[in-house]
């Protein structure tokens, strides 16, 4: 019963703004979506990653990995100075990733369609 | 052969900001996409190599030139390690090494400012693989507050000696507050340091086939021309699943085809796509239908691809490619993966494959297709430019076609079908493969799946497919997974 309760969406009444909870389909015919569902399992954003000059240049592999690095969502050869875009497609239920240029690695959250990320990171300071 | 390069030579070793001769600190470096401030220049010269030992930037009136200086702490210690800058690695050269230095008050019995130099020692334990200091030079300040410019001679043992060294600045003092300040610092000698390798020496990379691409990192290590594989899904397969009584729905059993597939998008080290390995797994025919399945890429002219192979053909009448495998007289490249379902996955007796328990089960086939695209110059494509619409061609009907929800048909499909029986289609609305309640005759999930019997409702199998779906994704985004309450396994059909 609670499961049931936690399923059911609303639609707003067209008399009133009170809204009326929908029943949960028990067939795929019944069900009702919005226009814009896409129906996909997946979603696509784009990840803008901006560049850090170096006095040299600096050539590595860039990576998208997830956080645990068993699935692998982007490669590519890139100078570390390079500012880029480029589009990701991931499962839908994903909200966090990582990426790795050479030594350098930082996770970041997948939420909206641009994303950007850079290769600052907080360095601990030394003690001589 | 195997080839051992060192990055900067192969790219840019006589390239670097600094003509490969001077190594400088100004201070007034900003990360792009970031504005001008003591944190983020900061950052961007520790992201470049430089360490800050109880230093920071200032941007106040006390600084040297620019807009930006470093200052110390307080170095009322003579501890020499307290407050300190040092270089990133280096190849010293000759001359003298200058920056300018100033205390920000008289408050002070004495300040003092040391250079010293650290060796690269392989088999030191610490990470950054410094050896012993060596102090070469000491600047004792004068007690006011004015500028002066130290300098000192790089030490003849580490001169042009074509090994990696850091130099170190050490500030300490006795009595009151005073900081040290300083700017503008130039070390005569070669930038040898990687940021992308933990700010450790440049190293030689192991690069047998020249490509650019570290053996390491090369998926090809010996084929200059590949270097890269980029799989969709990232991991195992994903489960293509269809209805083939367009524009009539059906049953929702979405096992009258049921493909799995994989492909990889294999790129050079130039990011260029060379090839598609696809793998095509035929699991299910859920009737008589001899249904085809195709892949249009979207926005991708069929000049794009030089070859297809591994394609399955059965003699369909409507079969009609060019020399290079790809459908003629489309406006966007498609490629027939095979003509005839039945074909590829023969039913064992009666209707369809694999969608009855009570039937034989039949070994899924796989179509293992290989698409070679160009990569000469400004023809070549990215990884962007790949969009992957897979469709199924229902019962030898050429222009009758099922794709995923929104997703544009081909040039062969019979528009005159749009918008008849059940479907609700509106190209010009990218609304496509819908009815008018917006439910689709295809999914895509990407993650192998097993499917529903005949006749067997998706909903009846899938737990939590009616709350995604009435929650327009936002709940049970992870509908398809095997997680306990999620499926009733009774009605599905597990092959």
């Amino acid at each position: 019963m609670v499961v049931s309760l936690a399923a059911i969406g609303c639609k707003k009444s067209p008399n009133t703004e009170e809204e009326l909870p929908i029943s949960k389909a028990g067939k795929f015919g019944e069900i009702k979506t919005s226009p814009s569902f896409d129906w996909g399992t997946s979603k696509s954003f784009n990840l803008k990653v901006i560049g850090l000059s170096t006095t040299n240049e600096i050539r590595n592999t860039f990576k998208v990995t997830s956080l645990d690095k068993s699935a692998t969502y982007h490669q590519s050869s890139r100078l570390m100075s390079e500012s880029f875009t480029t589009t990701l497609t991931i499962p839908t239920y994903l909200d966090s990733l990582s990426f790795q240029f050479g030594s350098v690695t930082k996770n970041f959250s997948v939420k909206g369609t641009e994303i950007e990320v850079d290769y600052l990171i907080n360095y601990p300071e030394e003690i001589l | 052969m195997k080839k051992i390069i060192l990055t900067s030579a192969l790219f840019f070793g006589l390239l670097s900001m600094n003509n490969g001769q001077t190594v400088s600190l100004t201070c007034e470096n900003t990360p792009s996409g970031q504005i001008s401030s003591t944190t983020n220049n900061r950052n961007f010269d520790i992201a470049n190599c430089w360490g800050f030992g109880g230093v920071t930037y200032i941007e106040s009136l006390l600084r040297i030139d620019g807009r930006y200086s470093t200052q110390s702490g307080a170095n009322s210690s003579m501890t020499p390690t307290s407050f300190w800058i040092k270089s990133p690695w280096l190849k010293p050269g000759s001359g003298n090494i200058t920056l300018k230095a100033k205390l920000s008050s008289t408050s002070a019995t004495a300040r003092y400012l040391t250079l010293a130099y650290i060796p690269y020692d392989a088999q030191a334990v610490s990470a950054t693989k410094e050896g012993t200091r060596t102090d070469f030079y000491t600047h004792t300040f004068t007690i006011n507050t004015n500028t002066t410019t130290i300098t000192a001679a790089i030490p003849s043992a580490i001169a042009n000696s074509n090994q990696a060294y850091k130099i170190i600045a050490l500030m300490y003092g006795s009595g009151g507050t005073a900081r040290i300040i300083t700017d503008t610092w130039s070390i005569p000698g070669t930038y040898w340091a990687d940021p992308s390798n933990s700010c450790l020496p440049q190293a030689l990379i192991q690069d047998a086939d020249s490509d650019g691409v570290a053996d390491a990192d090369d998926a090809y290590p010996n084929d200059a021309t590949r270097a890269y594989n980029n799989w969709y899904p990232a991991a195992g397969y994903g489960t293509l699943m269809y209805e083939d009584l367009w524009p009539a729905t059906g049953d929702y059993d979405f096992n009258d085809l049921v493909v799995d597939y994989r492909y990889n998008l294999v790129t050079n080290a130039s990011n260029k796509v060379v090839e598609m390995k696809g793998s095509f797994v035929t699991r299910a025919i859920g009737a008589s239908y001899r249904n085809g399945f195709a892949l249009q890429f979207d926005n991708l002219a069929s000049s794009k691809i030089t070859a297809v192979s591994g394609a399955k053909y059965h003699g369909a009448t409507w079969l009609n490619n060019g020399s290079n495998g790809t459908e003629n007289e489309q406006t966007y490249a498609n490629v027939i993966v095979f003509d005839d379902a039945t074909k590829v996955l023969p039913s064992p007796g009666g209707s369809g494959s694999n969608t009855l328990p009570s039937n034989p089960r039949v070994a899924p086939d796989t179509t293992s297709l290989t698409i070679s695209f160009t990569t000469s110059g400004n023809d070549a494509i990215v990884l962007n430019d790949v969009s992957f619409n897979p469709y199924i061609i229902i019962n030898q009907e050429r222009g009758k076609e099922v794709h995923l929800p929104n997703k544009a048909p081909s040039s062969k499909v019979n528009n005159a079908l749009f918008g008849t029986m059940q479907d609700a289609t509106n190209i010009a609305q990218g609304k496509t493969y819908k009815t008018a309640n917006n439910l689709p005759w295809a999914l895509n999930v990407t993650q192998s799946i097993p499917y529903p019997h005949t006749t067997n409702d998706l909903v009846s199998g899938f737990l939590k497919f009616a709350d995604w779906a009435q929650s327009n994704g936002a709940q049970y985004a992870d509908w398809y997974l095997d997680l306990p309450g999620y499926r009733d396994n009774t009605k599905l059909f597990q092959y």
